[in-house]
């Protein structure tokens, strides 16, 4: 079965929802987007990521910020009248469908598509087990203004992990309004600013696993690298929606589901070399085994789609878009 | 039953949230089907208390693969470390 926006990340899943009103096929473009690139130089154990080669938004999503919910909400209510639709950054930690809780607060786009006297229509498409055991359920419906506003408690302070992924969420970052701001985005009508990512990074995804294999082999030196789990995470979560459809739509192949497996299974394999490590089992040898795995995989498949066994090379199967 | 397969059948059932005898959970049980209901967390968490419980230590390939449907898969991993 080919995925929907449901499998993608907390950022990507109510984003493509939002896209999907003018870009009938922004699903398949999102799993041509996924990439994984590393920026490096960011100092205290901290690496950023991107997940998209192409800015998802073409350039034309831009944050905005209100110091009051008030403010916001009527911002988001003008963005609906103009746009139709509009993003807004919500707080896992007072969305009533997450069992997040105030200990596991994340930014998360919520679609707001419509306002009728003092409730709005949401649309909340994403769905996960969280690490706390619990999950978070899609969620369409109508809540009044006083949820809205609570859905969209500003994060404070605003951990710089979670500032790198509201600035990333594109694949290309975006300035953010201040902290402690109630935020959401608009549309803009500018033309697709050249994309850029500023700093260090590794845009090859065999470099950018090799650095990480190595990053989280030291976890039991430095435990508070832990904060990126959820970047692994999502990366995975991203490659194996690129996978999931690539299959789906072209037929099965050993090498893709190769890839599609490695990557499924790295965030399993992390957590429980991470939550060893605080037991004080490291495990260095899984972590290596389960990158060196990966990097296999990830480059059986390259070649594959790079250059393709005669039935990949299908010039129909290209159009269709599997040519990455 | 051997004391491996007993502390899986019982964290399995504690896991799924369910009120029955841990003994009666067949081998070829799908760890997530019609009966059982164990998460990808909560897969996890058993494998800790599995280690803490039975002083073993799982193997590092544990997940290159290697796929986990049934109880009795889990037995037999957390058999092999012993």
């Amino acid at each position: 079965m080919t995925p929907g926006p449901e499998a993608l990340s907390c950022y990507t899943a109510n984003l493509a929802v939002y896209l999907a009103s003018t870009e009938p096929d922004v699903l398949e473009r999102i799993a041509g987007s996924v990439r994984l690139a590393v920026r490096t130089d960011l100092g205290d154990d901290l690496l950023a990521f991107s997940h998209h080669r192409t800015p998802l938004d073409g350039g034309r999503l831009e944050y905005r910020g209100a110091g009051d919910a008030a403010t916001a909400l009527d911002a988001v209510a003008a963005e609906i009248e103009q746009a139709g639709r509009c993003l807004v950054v919500a707080n896992t930690g007072y969305l009533g469908w997450s069992t997040a809780g105030l200990e596991g607060q994340a930014p998360h786009l919520l679609l707001v598509e419509d306002l009728r006297g003092d409730e709005w229509h949401v649309v909340d498409r994403f769905t996960a087990l969280l690490p706390s055991g619990g999950e978070q359920q899609p969620f369409t419906g109508w809540i009044s203004s006083a949820t809205l506003a609570r859905a969209m408690t500003p994060i404070v302070p605003l951990p710089a992990e979670q500032r790198l992924r509201n600035e990333l969420a594109f694949g290309f970052p975006r300035p953010l309004p201040r902290d402690g701001d109630y935020q959401w985005l608009e549309r803009t009508e500018r033309l697709e600013p050249e994309a850029r990512l500023e700093g260090q990074w590794l845009v090859e995804t065999d470099a950018a696993l090799e650095l990480l294999g190595e990053f989280w082999a030291g976890i039991d030196r430095s435990p508070e690298r832990v904060r990126l789990l959820d970047d692994m995470w999502a990366a995975a979560q991203h490659h194996v929606f690129r996978y999931d459809r690539l299959l789906a739509t072209n037929g099965e192949h050993p090498a893709l589901d190769d890839a599609r497996r490695a990557w499924r299974d790295l965030p399993m394999a992390l957590r429980f070399a991470v939550d060893s490590a605080g037991r004080g089992r490291h495990r260095p040898t899984l972590v290596a085994g389960t990158f060196a795995a990966l990097r296999r995989c990830e480059r059986d498949a390259a070649s594959l789609l790079e250059e393709g066994e005669p039935a990949w090379n299908d010039p129909s199967r290209t159009r269709s878009g599997i040519s990455l | 039953m051997d004391a491996v397969a007993t502390a899986v059948k019982r964290l399995v059932v504690r896991e799924s949230r369910l009120s029955i005898d841990p003994q009666t959970v067949a081998d070829d049980e799908l760890l997530n089907g019609s009966l059982l209901h164990v998460t990808s967390v909560g897969f996890l968490g058993m494998l800790v208390q599995l280690e803490d419980e039975l002083g073993v230590t799982l193997p590092d390939d544990l997940f290159a693969g290697r796929t986990f449907n049934t109880v009795g898969d889990l037995i037999d991993v957390v058999a092999s470390a012993q």
